[in-house]
């Protein structure tokens, strides 16, 4: 089985901000803490706006499991990247790391400062126990354990975020491309950004 | 779009722009405004559409389309013009098809005629060569679709964008095709269900006109005495009259002038149920109406923002309503497709179900007997939503809602999977039926019309010719169905696939359906005497009409000459506040006109007050952002989006602001022709043109400043509060049917 | 002072500067991966008001939206940190030890003065009460801000949990007030000090004379405590938000490498302020708390003190 991975396809992508809400909803995430977002590049310019959505992309060899000080993440075997709350310090050590600044903090702590760190799971929940009252306080839904793509993906309007199977998402990417011919990014945004620290 | 082609709805559907070749979206943003269906769009494209996108802003449908031009305000039927006389010119045209079914298509080559690139470039605004540029496009692609949306409607002569558009698309052929059509994409999920159950003030439910043929009708469908009907009128003329629309109402209150037409008394209450009244154009009138009416009653699951702007002290009630979830019924998408909602959770804390709270007032009224009698339809009781959909299902016969029925949808609601999203057709289950039944659904055996006026497939497959129900005042004044007129036959010379008589005919009638070839018994005969498709509650007529392959509403062609409008053919006409003052005198708007749903409306007497733009030289354009909805009543409330979208703002061009001293998040102020005033942020952005600003239309709770949260009974505030666009949209009405021209709004802006 | 060489007026700059250098160069030729030629870059936008990383126009949609939706040159000093991240847990034992090496062999060289105190009810008040509570803050906050940070970098010992993440808290809590004591003792300090070799005549605070090693403590203890001030102030400010992201992250990841840098450098002198005032020179912790040395001691161990005071009149 291979790794999961997400795909936001620029060329279709409207900039609705549908996924950002539904992450939000279906986690009851806190306002401010934002485990997906959509950037507009260009807006208002004529045959250069375009936009795009950006969460955790669960590398393979994430740079935030590098750097944790408490090392409380953990890669699972089909590649998604999660972490455990209960061993997190706040630090932030993560969100220097990561390429695509996934990492949120909330403002938690003592006096206002930040708090543990929330990500984007892929909707797998977290190392509590599967589909358990605490996973849900804590990392939101469990859609992976029940079957399901994650909610961004299912809910985005117009296909552009696809969410699941390594194989899947690059057959599906294959077919976009060669439908559109060269209007398709050649590099996929995110899958270049970040490539081992070369 | 009704005065065209016969019906007034989305001719094809979402799914069906997949098939499309080329896709016009003119005076829509479906990016914004249907975000899902953008999903058709973009699929379109990678099928190998062209996507235009015709937009005084660069929106972002724009930004997914292969071709923009910028136009201004209010100058659609100039660049439509262009297009017909530029694909006549270039024998683009189908003939065959405008002769065989478009009435009077050679009066619109006429008209065309001035429209020269050169014109169009004069008066829209965009270069001559982007327009060649588009049309080429359009004309030399097929099928083509047509979108529009509120971008055409609120205009003064928004009526004549929406008669242009379907012409130019006959022109081309395309409507009655796979992949073409004309759709209009509307702005909430049941707008066209609200329509068709006639939530306006000059027609009754399926459209039936509010004349007395149609109030006897319906007094036979409702099971009440006509005569005591008409008793709960002032007088038989007012029965008959077009009530006040939802743009003018508040000047049923001001103006003491409109009392004449209201049988002599101003409106002295309102109750508005589910509906945010706060963003209708000029909210300072409104706010004005609002303080001087007897009594208000706002209906809404939320604090309605109206309720707030309003000053009034007293007889002020707002009654809790229930939400979507809360209870269960039909609704009709855009596309005419009628789906089944079930109840999720029953009405929390004292929230009542609209329909409740209705029978609640009947009661109070004592009307509550005559009111539900249909509903049981001689049982002891009724089962609410079902029985009213089965009342509808026998009294709504003029758009095909009889094969509607509880029973089917709710079947389609259990089986949405074996639906196929590119021609709606359903397999299994539900073999031979399209989603949602869209009418015209002539019976409960009909598969329902996803694609009008089609005349490839046969009637029991959804297709027809247009309406030929063309009617023109007769010899006592009346109107009454004509087959021709100025000597040209109104009768379409083709006909569906599959029918049994070749060429148009009228609707059918229990006078003239034997001359189709079809034979009715004496027992029929008897039945149906009289009657026509629209009446016959024995469905004789309209079931053997079918059985020969025969549309029930007739074969007819389609007008492109509205002989009873005040612009016979649709001209363009520069706006009450003009941006072109130098175009006003070549384009006139219309002379003023009196009684205009029960309000005196000024048109040239509104464009001739001043050179309205050397004193207000900012266009302003008003729209949807996709975070909000509507008012933002519910959206603003709703804290995730109240994160993403949080503040009213402009959008300005960086060179308009300069000019100003205004910097990117400047507050500045922006006075409407109205004197209406608001505070907004300036945002800068490069998508609306240099002499444009655009302001989203979804915030309320602050006012000329000033925040009204207080006013909000406790805890029901919503977290993001913002300046009502609409407190300086300009005055202006369509010519047919009030529509605001919020479209064409001239502002001045300030530093604040 | 009397007349001594060169070297011996100025052995304090001159070892200190060599070290720093032989240490510098090797880590910074040798052990680091950060692109240098970007840092300059950077730090000299930075110091225009351009945090945010994008040095030159982008050359493509890609990095364009690269630099919107992520922020700017990532593999320019994102890999730095996690080097020094993970670098920091492993090896810092080692970097330890040999700087304690250094003091053990300083104090076999030089050994230990111990004062010889006969009277010890002879006392000189020596500091108010206001240069007490200064001190102790100092000592105290230092102390938190070193425990509390260590915390963070050993947390694969501490296997993370609440209490460690409380710490984490109180390192930021700690460290936004220690700015202020910092601020104090830094402005103080330098008045007395005022200028590279001599001593300012009108020493109100800190009596006694700086030498020159006492100097190089405290420059290091002004300038590394200004980068961690700035550095984690600015940390804290910035609280990451999904809609700064791609502006400031470069910005926050300079700083989050100044800051684990200037505090290698001030656990450093902090080791060596403590092996001058209380290994290599006996102290007197009594007389640090209630201000008041035994006259003997000051005699014997730092006359200059005395001096001060008899000058000062508080003899």
């Amino acid at each position: 089985m291979s790794r999961m991975k997400f795909y936001c396809d620029d060329y279709r992508c409207i900039d609705c901000n549908g996924c950002v809400v539904a992450c939000k909803e279906a986690h009851e995430i806190p306002v401010g803490v934002n485990r997906r977002r959509v950037i507009t590049i260009n807006e208002g310019i004529e045959g250069k706006q375009k936009s795009l959505s950006v969460a955790c992309m669960h590398c393979s060899d994430a740079p935030c499991q590098k750097v944790c000080p408490t090392d409380c993440f953990y890669i699972r075997t089909d590649g998604i990247v999660l972490h455990d709350k209960d061993k997190c310090i706040g630090c932030g050590y993560c969100l220097y790391a990561c390429p695509f600044g996934a990492p949120q903090f909330g403002h938690e702590g003592i006096f206002g400062v930040k708090g543990v760190m929330d990500k984007c799971t892929f909707c797998a929940g977290g190392p509590d126990e599967t589909l358990s009252e605490s996973e849900f306080e804590h990392y939101g839904q469990n859609r992976i354990a029940e079957g399901k793509i994650p909610m961004c993906a299912s809910m985005c309007s117009t296909k552009a975020l696809i969410a699941g199977d390594a194989s899947e998402v690059d057959k599906i990417y294959e077919y976009r491309m060669a439908k559109r011919g060269d209007t398709t990014s050649l590099k996929p945004y995110g899958w270049e950004a970040y490539n081992n620290g070369k | 779009m009704a005065n065209t082609l016969g019906y007034g709805g989305m001719t094809n559907h979402l799914g069906d722009m997949q098939n499309s070749k080329v896709i016009l979206i003119m005076g829509a943003n479906p990016a914004v405004n249907h975000p899902v269906g953008m999903q058709h769009i973009l699929k379109g494209k990678e099928n190998g559409a062209k996507i235009i996108s015709i937009d005084p802003r660069y929106t972002k449908t724009s930004a997914h389309a292969d071709l923009f031009a910028r136009i201004r305000t209010g100058t659609d039927i100039a660049f439509l013009y262009g297009m017909i006389r530029y694909i006549v010119k270039n024998n683009l045209h189908d003939k065959q098809y405008l002769d065989e079914r478009v009435f009077d298509w050679e009066s619109i080559v006429v008209e065309a005629e001035q429209y020269t690139p050169d014109v169009v470039a004069n008066v829209c605004g965009c270069t001559a060569e982007k327009f060649l540029e588009v049309v080429k496009l359009f004309a030399e692609n097929s099928p083509g679709c047509l979108i529009w949306n509120q971008g055409w409607t609120q205009h003064t002569i928004g009526t004549s964008n929406t008669r242009l558009g379907p012409i130019m698309q006959m022109f081309l052929g395309n409507i009655g095709k796979v992949g073409g059509g004309c759709n209009i994409l509307r702005g909430h999920d049941n707008v066209q269900g609200a329509s068709d159950m006639a939530n306006l003030s000059d027609i009754l439910p399926g459209y039936y006109p509010i004349n007395e043929g149609s109030w006897k009708y319906y007094s036979g469908q409702w099971q009440v005495d006509y005569e005591w009907l008409k008793g709960r009128f002032k007088t038989k003329d007012m029965m008959e009259k077009k009530g006040f629309s939802l743009s003018t109402w508040p000047w049923g209150v001001i103006d003491d002038e409109n009392a004449a037409n209201n049988a002599g008394t101003p409106l002295k209450a309102l109750i508005c149920i589910g509906n945010g009244i706060s963003t209708i154009t000029m909210t300072h009138k409104t706010k004005e109406a609002l303080d001087k009416l007897d009594l208000v009653v706002f209906i809404d699951p939320y604090v309605n923002d109206a309720a707030v702007i309003t000053d009034r002290t007293d007889n002020m009630f707002l009654l809790p309503a229930a939400s979507q979830v809360e209870s269960s019924g039909s609704v009709a998408a855009t596309n005419r497709s009628y789906q089944w909602r079930s109840q999720v959770v029953k009405p929390l804390y004292e929230a009542k179900e609209d329909h409740d709270i209705l029978f609640e007032f009947a009661k109070r009224l004592g009307f509550y007997e005559e009111f539900t009698r249909s509903l049981k339809n001689g049982k002891p009781s009724y089962e609410w939503p079902e029985d009213a959909t089965r009342e509808f299902n026998r009294a709504i016969k003029t758009i095909g809602l009889q094969g509607v029925t509880p029973e089917r949808m709710k079947r389609q609601q259990e089986n949405w999977a074996l639906f196929d999203p590119l021609t709606l057709k359903g397999s299994g289950v539900v073999e031979g039926e399209y989603y949602g039944l869209p009418w015209p659904c002539w019976s409960d055996k009909h598969p329902g019309s996803p694609i009008m006026y089609r005349t490839d497939v046969s009637v029991m497959e959804g297709g027809m010719g247009f309406r030929a129900g063309w009617t023109d005042k007769g010899p006592d004044g009346k109107p009454v169905v004509v087959a021709e007129k100025n000597g040209q036959t109104l009768l379409a010379l083709n006909e569906p696939a599959g029918s049994r008589f070749k060429g148009g005919h009228l609707e059918i009638t229990a006078d003239n359906i034997e001359s189709f070839g079809i034979t009715l018994t004496a027992e029929e005969k008897e039945k149906v005497k009289g009657k026509n498709w629209k009446n016959d509650n024995t469905y004789i007529l309209v079931n053997k009409a079918l059985e020969a392959g025969l549309c029930p509403y007739g074969n007819g062609k389609a007008r492109a000459r509205a002989w009873d409008w005040a612009d016979q053919l649709p001209k363009h006409r520069e706006p009450l506040h003009s941006f072109r003052q130098d175009l006003v005198a070549k384009y006139p708007t219309f002379e003023d006109k009196k009684d205009h749903y029960r309000t005196n409306i000024r048109y040239a007497s509104e464009q001739n007050k001043q050179k309205w733009v050397e004193d207000f030289p900012i266009n302003v354009v008003t729209g949807r952002i996709v975070e909000h909805m509507g008012t933002g009543t519910e959206t603003r409330a709703s804290k995730y989006l109240a994160e993403l979208a949080g503040e009213m703002y402009a959008q300005i061009h960086p060179t308009l602001a300069k000019k100003y001293g205004i910097d990117d998040g400047d507050m500045i102020w922006v006075y409407g022709t109205g004197e209406g005033k608001i505070k907004v942020k300036a945002r800068y952005s490069h998508s609306v043109a240099e002499t444009d600003i655009f302001l989203p239309q979804n915030f309320s709770g602050l006012w000329s400043g000033k925040s009204l949260v207080d006013k909000y009974p406790k805890g029901t505030a919503p977290y993001a509060l913002g300046e009502n666009s609409n407190q300086i949209t300009s005055y202006g009405y369509d010519i047919v049917t009030s529509c605001p021209e919020t479209k064409c709004t001239l502002a001045r802006i300030e530093k604040a | 002072m009397e007349s001594k060489t060169f070297w011996e007026c100025n052995k304090a700059y001159i070892l200190t500067a060599l070290g720093l250098g032989v240490v510098g160069f090797v880590f910074v030729g040798y052990l680091m991966i950060m692109d240098w030629g970007y840092l300059i870059q950077f730090t000299l936008h930075a110091l225009i008001g351009d945090t945010s990383g994008v040095l030159t126009v982008p050359s493509s949609e890609l990095e364009q939206m690269i630099n919107a939706a992520f922020g700017s040159a990532y593999n320019s000093v994102a890999p730095e940190i996690i080097r020094a991240s993970n670098e920091r847990q492993e090896y810092i034992w080692y970097v330890f030890f040999a700087e304690i090496l250094i003091f053990v062999f300083l104090y076999i060289k030089n050994g230990r003065v111990t004062p010889t105190i006969t009277r010890p009810n002879d006392t000189v008040q020596v500091l108010t009460s206001f240069q007490r509570a200064v001190i102790w803050l100092n000592i105290g906050m230092i102390s938190v801000l070193v425990l509390t940070g260590f915390n963070i970098t050993w947390g694969l010992r501490s296997e993370g949990g609440d209490l460690p993440r409380i710490l984490r808290e109180f390192h930021e809590l700690t460290g936004l007030a220690w700015i202020a004591v910092w601020l104090v003792f830094t402005v103080i300090a330098a008045k007395d000090m005022k200028g590279w070799r001599k001593n300012s005549t009108f020493r109100h605070f800190l009596p006694g004379s700086f030498k020159p090693s006492k100097r190089v403590i405290w420059f290091f203890y002004a300038a590394m405590g200004a980068a961690l001030c700035f550095s984690g102030a600015m940390i804290i400010t910035l609280h990451p938000s999904s809609l700064t992201h791609a502006d400031v992250i470069q910005f926050r990841r300079v700083l989050l490498y100044l800051h684990f840098g200037a505090s290698v450098l001030i656990m450093f002198f902090i080791l060596d302020f403590v092996y001058a005032s209380a290994v290599s020179v006996k102290g007197y912790l009594k007389g640090l708390w209630s201000g008041s040395y035994p006259r003997e001691y000051l005699e014997q161990v730092a006359p200059d003190v005395l001096d001060d005071l008899k000058k000062a009149g508080r003899q």
